[in-house]
């Protein structure tokens, strides 16, 4: 059975992924091409993929091996785009 | 194998095998990024011109589609979990529906950048861009046919441990190709 509530959480982790979009796109609009603006970018798209990851995909609850796994990746493509930002600028 | 329960509550939804599939999918796309952005560091400002010329507005909308899809498939599987058959094929059928308006957006987005004079063959950002949203593309389109599969499922059938996972399973999938998403349009779309 799927614990009681699990619908309203899912509900409210898509409204913080709303938000976080919304707040990419206007980080978008707003910031030049500096580079705290791909900084910030790249955090919030970093936190979308947590969230997506860890509550949607169920990361949180996989086992350990799993989850290192999992958020190595996401470290590791954060890390990716941080490094060809640097080279860009 | 089912789902399997390891050590304290952890388990996997849905079977090893698509965690094994997404975990290598998602080791190609880490890479395809890595290639990507090595050639945005080397020719930075063409690659700035030509991300000008790319529609954030559709950018936007097909974000919210695919993010409103995970909530419809995330729900999907509680209903499944709840042995609610008609609720969950009520969200997967929502789910699909997102993901055809994907698909329509993502057609209208490729027209718009052709009737422009925009091809594969125009700059490297420009093959970039066709090559890895059609990849993308493909996942929306290859989920979407499970979709229908696990559809057909639970309308013909009673709850079976199969059933959920199978739809715990393509669930995992699904919201993968919405984390996909998430980074393309980072780094496609938004990127300075």
């Amino acid at each position: 059975m799927s614990p009681p509530g699990t619908k309203t959480v899912n509900v409210f982790v898509w409204l913080a992924l709303i938000v976080l979009t919304l707040s990419s796109f206007s980080i978008n609009e707003t910031l030049d091409t500096s580079l705290f603006s791909a900084v910030a970018l790249i955090l919030v798209a970093t936190l979308k993929g947590g969230l997506i990851m860890y509550h949607f995909m169920a990361v949180r609850i996989a086992p350990l091996a799993w989850k290192r796994l999992y958020t190595s990746w996401l470290i590791g493509v954060a890390v990716i785009l941080a490094l060809g930002q640097l080279a860009a600028h | 194998m089912a789902s399997r329960t390891e050590g304290t509550g952890q388990r996997l939804t849905g079977d090893r095998g698509i965690w094994i599939f997404v975990f290598i999918d998602m080791m190609l796309f880490a890479l395809i990024f890595a290639v990507f952005m090595v050639e945005r560091g080397a020719g930075s400002d063409t690659y700035r011109t030509s991300q000008s010329h790319l529609d954030i507005r559709l950018a936007l909308l097909n974000t919210i589609v695919l993010l409103t899809s995970s909530l419809y498939f995330a729900n999907a599987v509680a209903e499944a979990k709840n042995g609610n058959h008609p609720g969950a094929r009520r969200n997967l059928t929502a789910v699909l529906f997102l993901g055809l308006f994907f698909c329509i957006l993502k057609m209208f987005e490729y027209e718009a950048k052709f009737a422009s004079g925009f091809s594969v063959v125009s700059d490297s950002f420009f093959t970039f861009y066709f090559f890895i949203t059609f990849l993308h593309l493909l996942h929306v389109i290859a989920g979407m046919l499970f979709i229908i599969g696990c559809i057909r499922a639970h309308a013909r059938s009673a709850l079976s441990t199969h059933n959920l996972v199978a739809v715990e399973g393509l669930g995992l999938f699904w919201h993968y190709v919405d984390l996909l998403w998430i980074y393309i349009v980072a780094m496609l779309y938004l990127m300075p």
